[in-house]
Order: C-alpha cells, then structure tokens, then sequence
C-alpha cells in the first residue's frame, strides 16, 4: 500500500513532457505563508511502496479555528500523478482566516498516511501613501 | 540535530526572489544515447530538517557507479554545494557514466548520516529509425 514519505506546497508543479517533475516555489520551513483572499496552490506528494493500485485519497482541510472541512475531488482540487509524485492541484482555495490552515492527507482506507501541511493565514495590511506636492 | 529528510535528483534546481524552492526535472532514471558520455550538469536537493539556525554543517558528496567504485569530483569547478535555509544544493558537472546500471548518488551530512539515492543509467537504443519520404 503507497505510503506518503514527504509532501510539500508550492505555487505550482507539474509534468514535463518526458514525465519529470518540476516544482515552482516551494515554501521554506514547510510553511506557506500567504495573505488573506483566494490562492492557487500545487500540494506535492512522493509516494513510497506504491504499487500501482488504486489510490483513493482524502484531503482534509482544517481552519484556524477548528473547523474541518473535506475537499471534494473535482470541484476543490484536480489530482495527477506520475511514478511516485502526486499533485494535487488546488486552483481556487479561500484562505481567509488569519492564522494555520492544516491540509491532512490520507490515502486509501485501510492504513491511513496522514501528514500536515500548514499554511499560514496573514491579513492584509494596506500600505498608507502619504502624498506630498507642490503646485 | 539536523537530518535529512529527503533527497532527490533534477536537471535544474534554484531559489527564487523570494527564497522558495523552484526544481524542474526531477528524475528517478537517466536514459542516454550512448555510453560512456559525461553528464553536463546534475543537481541534488536534499531537505533538512531540525535544523539550528546558522549552525555550521559538514557536508560532503560522492557518486558510487555500479561496480562499486566511490568516484568525486575531479576538480573542485565540477561541484557545488549550497546551503540555504532547510535545503542543501547540490551541483555536480560532467559527471562521467561509462556503464549501464545502477549509480548510488550519497550524501554525508555532519560525519553521522549517509543518505543515498540510486539513479539507473539506461542507454536508450534506437532500434528501427524511421525512413522519411
């Protein structure tokens, strides 16, 4: 059964022609740290001991305040995968709550892989412009 | 203490103007013309974690071929190894293949860890070229 030995976020990844991975902007520290609003994201997972089978995975989300909710295939977020990389794609993701999000990942049902990936909420601070001018 | 979490091998990997992570090509095997040829450039990414900020580390590198034998860079032009926030990066130039099969590219990391990747060297033959009218 395909075990998930790392994961990471990224602004986007995805297959060349040849099937390679290529990853752009992955986060320091694991952490993503994004203003409040809409985001794009690319979730990142390499699998180990995966063997061709079927892959049902479950993504979860959870929001600062505690609140779970689960992402749905399709509507939520778009999945390809080549040898051992799978990617998740998210092309609209409301983030709008300061502070970490948590996405959970699990694969299949009978011995769930969950790992955590926090994203980090910070709100939007307007910049003030002063303007000076002389007429 | 510092270790490593994961390593792996691309064409190309760098950081951005905002210090993330950007790697294209990753790769699991090397399919190649022919042999022997020398590789024009090879970088690994290997992610450490729990590590200290600015803690000094010891690195080294070195690519065993699949008889066994270690091999290095044969100048000091031919590797380069950049440290960066939780990534170690990992340049190597004209490394020589002169056999099919399995190369382990390892990391040592502070005398103590040895992590590895193995990477197949395959010689992707043309069998039948195509005739064009």
């Amino acid at each position: 059964m395909a075990v998930v030995d790392w994961a990471l976020t990224c602004d986007f990844a995805y297959f060349d022609p040849s099937g390679r991975l290529c990853v752009i902007g992955a986060d320091a520290n694991g952490v993503r740290t994004v203003t409040s609003g809409i985001h794009r994201l690319t979730l990142v997972a390499h699998l180990v001991e995966y063997r061709d089978e079927r892959l049902d995975p479950v993504l979860a989300l959870r929001s600062p305040d505690g609140e779970w909710r689960f992402a749905n295939e399709g509507t939520d977020y778009s999945r390809e995968r080549q040898g051992n990389a799978l990617l998740f794609h998210w092309p609209r993701i409301q983030l709008s709550e300061p502070g970490t999000y948590h996405f959970e990942l699990a694969l299949g049902t009978a011995a769930a892989t969950m790992l955590d990936l926090r994203v980090a909420v910070r709100q939007i601070r307007r910049q003030r412009v002063h303007l000076h001018g002389a007429y | 203490m510092a270790r490593i979490e994961w390593m792996l091998a691309c064409e190309l990997a760098y950081f951005d103007r905002h210090a993330r992570l950007c790697m294209v090509g990753v790769t699991t095997q090397l399919l190649v013309p022919a042999l022997p040829l020398s590789m024009r450039q090879l970088m690994m990414v290997a992610r450490l974690v729990d590590r200290i900020p600015n803690q000094a580390l010891d690195v080294g590198f070195a690519i065993a071929t699949p008889d066994g034998q270690w091999i290095g860079p044969s100048n000091e032009d031919d590797i380069h190894i950049e440290v960066a926030s939780e990534y170690v990066l990992i340049t190597v130039r004209d490394v020589p293949f002169r056999q099919e099969g399995m190369y382990r590219f390892g990391l040592r990391f502070d005398q103590t860890q040895f992590v590895s990747i193995d990477i197949p060297v395959l010689v992707l033959s043309v069998s039948n070229p195509l005739e064009c009218h």
